[in-house]
């Protein structure tokens, strides 16, 4: 266990002091604030499309819209900014094992002091921080823009409270707790992908192109895609419970995960990361390293 | 005393091809001990199976008094300069050697300060690994790897690539590890370098460690050669054939001859040849070295049949 903590120690030491740690924070906190401000454009843009339609039929232009709702930016916001997360976290662990082994490396942890197990356990720890943090920074970066461009407030339609704040906040903080474990997941994915590969750029490429087809294809497994841990991850083609809270964020009633799939999604990803950190740590206890 | 490293019958294979036949040696506490050969003769091999990273066929191999493929648990006793670029590009000298402290988990032993001046790049602590020249680099992987209490240096190639002055400064400093307490185990092939601070030699030549053994003693136990130049060449070969116990080694392209006198003294090969009618401009004994020792080796395996990579 102490090999494990100081090999996550020395990991978490070169992530801050690299540079890659703070350009990828604020990376993705600019992906999340763009998003906001994107959508916020496009609330302008329409608005100057009322007005000019109005002109140029004769009829006084519409009043000027007010804040509107953050909710919705701001979960739309998060999710874009978790969706380019999940693939920096996947291309960030698949090039972890196999970069650091043909850098050598690992060699030198494995001398001085790290077991082979040690050296996956201690990288597959610094996920979590990584998954934090990728969670705070993206969602701190959507909050900033949301509540300088809009306000928090209830979702109402035609004065009747749909949801109001509370229930929101619950929501959301459901949302993510079902985002931590497939995050997690596919960052053991991407460990596990590396210690089979031979280099750091075949771990990337193949862990990329596994995750990506999946992505694309598994809406042709229908209701079976959910036993994969990546369907409940923010992608391009989403499914996850993020997701479904932008809808509710925009009033949608039958937005929303049934209460089967939401369990589903708080524990397959678990068995899936055990799994595979185990093909791992057999993997790295039996190459040369 | 036991042995900082011992290797006992290792045997190595990949696939068919037998990297490592039954190789046995030890590294004495103390000593600076090279693993000495040509390329692809199965140093880097044998290293990688003794350092816990390449899992072998068969034999035992302690380290520090632990089991190869429990080396972590030395403690970071042992320390390890490997051949090429082992190093984080993106920090700096001093942010190196706090990633490797971290790994090695404990502050204590020698400071990052007093490897960087040790190594003599005190003055690129705030530089960028991957900024620095190749001799940079190689100091910088030996001070990561003297920081904390190292007992066992173990240096892969460390010669490989530097200039005139980048060797001597190396040699230099491994001479100071030494007298220091350190023992070193240096894998090399550029044996008249070594040779000037090796206090032992492990000898091994297409997977097979052909000797063991202090300098003092290969070098006392090295047969002396004799560089034959004498006009016209074909009478001088042939008068040397038959002499008894005389071995014609070599025919150089220029006509020089390499000759294992045996029993024979240089003074009756000299009255042979001028018997024989030939002009002998030249008869030079060469002095017993590493590299004499290493030719002869080459020679033995040759006449034994074995083929051996120039």
């Amino acid at each position: 266990m102490k090999g494990t903590l100081r090999v996550l120690s020395a990991e978490w030491y070169r992530a801050r002091h690299s540079r890659v740690l703070a350009v990828g924070a604020f990376f993705l906190a600019a992906v999340a604030a763009l998003r906001v401000v994107a959508a916020w454009l496009a609330d302008r843009a329409n608005y100057a499309a009322a007005v000019q339609r109005a002109l140029s039929q004769s009829r006084p232009a519409p009043p000027p819209p007010g804040p509107g709702n953050a909710w919705s930016p701001f979960v739309d916001g998060w999710l874009a900014g978790l969706t380019v997360a999940t693939l920096l976290l996947l291309i960030a662990s698949a090039r972890s094992l196999a970069g650091d082994r043909e850098a050598g490396l690992l060699r030198v942890a494995r001398t001085r002091s790290a077991s082979r197990t040690a050296l996956v356990l201690g990288r597959a720890l610094l996920g979590i921080l990584l998954v934090l943090g990728a969670l705070a920074v993206t969602g701190l970066g959507s909050f900033a823009v949301s509540s300088a461009l809009y306000v928090f407030g209830p979702i109402t339609e035609g004065g009747f409270t749909i949801y109001a704040q509370d229930e929101l906040r619950a929501e959301l903080l459901s949302a993510l707790l079902a985002t931590v474990a497939p995050l997690l997941a596919t960052w053991v994915f991407g460990l596990c992908i590396s210690s089979l590969a031979r280099g750091g750029t075949g771990a990337v490429s193949a862990a990329l192109a596994i995750y990506l087809g999946f992505d694309l294809f598994k809406e042709v497994l229908g209701p079976r895609q959910y036993w994969v841990f990546a369907a409940f991850n923010p992608s391009f083609v989403d499914k996850s419970c993020l997701h479904e809270m932008s809808g509710i964020a925009r009033g949608m009633s039958d937005a929303g995960y049934s209460q089967a799939l939401y369990a589903q999604n708080l524990w397959l990803p678990w068995p899936w990361a055990a799994g595979m950190l185990l093909v791992a740590c057999l993997v790295m206890g039996r190459r040369a390293l | 005393m036991p042995a900082a490293l011992a290797v006992r019958n290792l045997v190595k294979s990949y696939g068919s091809v037998r990297a490592v036949r039954d190789a046995s040696f030890e590294v004495p506490q103390g000593s600076i001990c090279g693993l000495l050969g040509p390329n692809g003769s199965g140093k880097t091999t044998t290293l990688a199976c003794a350092l816990g990273l390449l899992p072998f066929d068969s034999g035992a191999i302690d380290v520090l008094g632990v089991p190869a493929h429990r080396i972590h648990e030395t403690g970071g006793r042992v320390a390890v300069v490997f051949d090429g670029a082992t190093l984080v590009d993106g920090l700096s000298c001093r942010q190196n050697l706090q990633y490797a402290r971290r790994t090695l988990g404990h502050s204590g032993g020698r400071s990052d300060d007093e490897a960087l001046q040790l190594t003599g790049i005190a003055e690129l602590a705030g530089r960028h690994a991957g900024g620095l020249s190749l001799g940079q680099r190689r100091r910088l992987s030996i001070a990561r790897a003297l920081i904390g209490r190292p007992e066992l240096l173990v240096l892969d190639e460390p010669l490989s690539g530097l200039d005139t002055v980048g060797v001597r400064a190396m040699l230099q400093l491994f001479t100071r590890l030494h007298e220091q307490g350190l023992t070193l185990l240096v894998s090399s092939h550029r044996l008249p370098e070594m040779e000037t601070i090796l206090t032992r030699a492990a000898i091994i030549m297409g997977g097979q460690l052909l000797r063991d053994a202090s300098l003092d003693e290969l070098l006392q136990g090295q047969r002396l050669r004799l560089r034959v130049r004498a006009a016209p060449a074909p009478d001088a070969v042939a008068a040397l054939a038959r002499l008894p116990g005389v071995t014609l080694l070599e025919r150089r392209p220029d006509d020089e001859l390499v000759v294992l006198p045996g029993a024979t003294s240089p003074a009756a090969v000299n009255a042979a040849l001028v018997a024989a009618g030939c002009a002998v401009s030249a008869l030079v004994p060469e002095r017993s070295t590493l590299l004499s020792v290493f030719e002869s080796l080459v020679d033995e395996q040759r006449a034994q049949g074995v083929e051996v990579p120039v």
